[in-house]
């Protein structure tokens, strides 16, 4: 259902590469809501959509157990190959997928909003829309 | 398990990923296949993934232990079949550049 939603709002926005983007980044976060906020106590994740003429925030808001944001394999660089573990990467990839990414804890819950700005946005492609790195 | 297909081709092992998905749910079963692969020394193995369109962080770490291990241990694996999603996630990480990909198994298979 989540990949319905974000085919639909690819598509109503013209914005080539969108929908990857956000699956790759809500992915992303589940994930790492599963293993640390949750890794104790399974608990509930709210996924919130907001969709405007500028922007598309995708915010997940989970009860779990708070994280280093800034510690936590956070980096603009591609990690290197003798280096890689897949903790860090799953950030990296929710930071070059999106155009901003804060985190913030609030009455015990992890909010972790992440935008993109849809100017930086390419047209979309009759084809496949895989592949523009501008989006 | 894992759905996919393995075959050795003029002694390179061919694994053919047939899932859609290799991401959080499906990569434990996918580390046990590694897990089998490694423990037969250093062998060359084509990783054959044509068929996923979705591929998240603990499935390109699956990709990169195996690439890691076998090397270790004096083997080699190629990547072939990467299109879609999971292209613009190499590319994001550079593994387009890190890791040897081909567009099929078969040019994969060349020379190797």
């Amino acid at each position: 259902m989540v990949r319905a939603v974000c085919l639909r709002v690819e598509r109503d926005a013209g914005c080539a590469g969108l929908e990857w983007r956000l699956m790759s980044a809500y992915n992303e976060a589940f994930n790492n809501i599963v293993e640390h906020a949750y890794a104790v106590d399974p608990g509930e994740v709210e996924v919130v959509l907001l969709v405007d003429d500028e922007e598309v925030v995708l915010r997940m808001i989970d009860q779990g157990a708070g994280f280093d944001f800034e510690d936590a394999g956070a980096r603009d660089e591609a990690p290197a190959l003798d280096t890689l573990s897949e903790g860090g990467m799953g950030l990296f990839i929710i930071r070059s997928a999106m155009s901003s990414v804060t985190y913030e804890r609030r009455q015990d819950k992890n909010l972790l909003t992440m935008t993109k700005t849809l100017s930086e946005c390419a047209a979309p492609t009759s084809a496949s829309s895989h592949g523009d790195p501008r989006c | 398990m894992l759905k996919h297909e393995l075959t050795e081709q003029a002694g390179v092992v061919v694994l053919r990923v047939q899932e859609e998905n290799l991401d959080a749910l499906t990569v434990p079963e996918a580390r046990l296949l590694v897990e089998q692969l490694v423990e037969r020394g250093g062998i060359k193995v084509v990783f054959e993934m044509s068929a996923v369109k979705v591929i998240d962080s603990s499935g390109v770490a699956i990709i990169v232990s195996l690439f890691k291990r076998l090397r270790a241990l004096g083997g080699a694996v190629r990547v072939a079949g990467v299109a879609g999603q999971p292209k613009d996630i190499f590319a994001m990480l550079r593994l387009d550049q890190a890791l040897p990909i081909f567009p099929t198994a078969e040019e994969a298979l060349k020379g190797f």
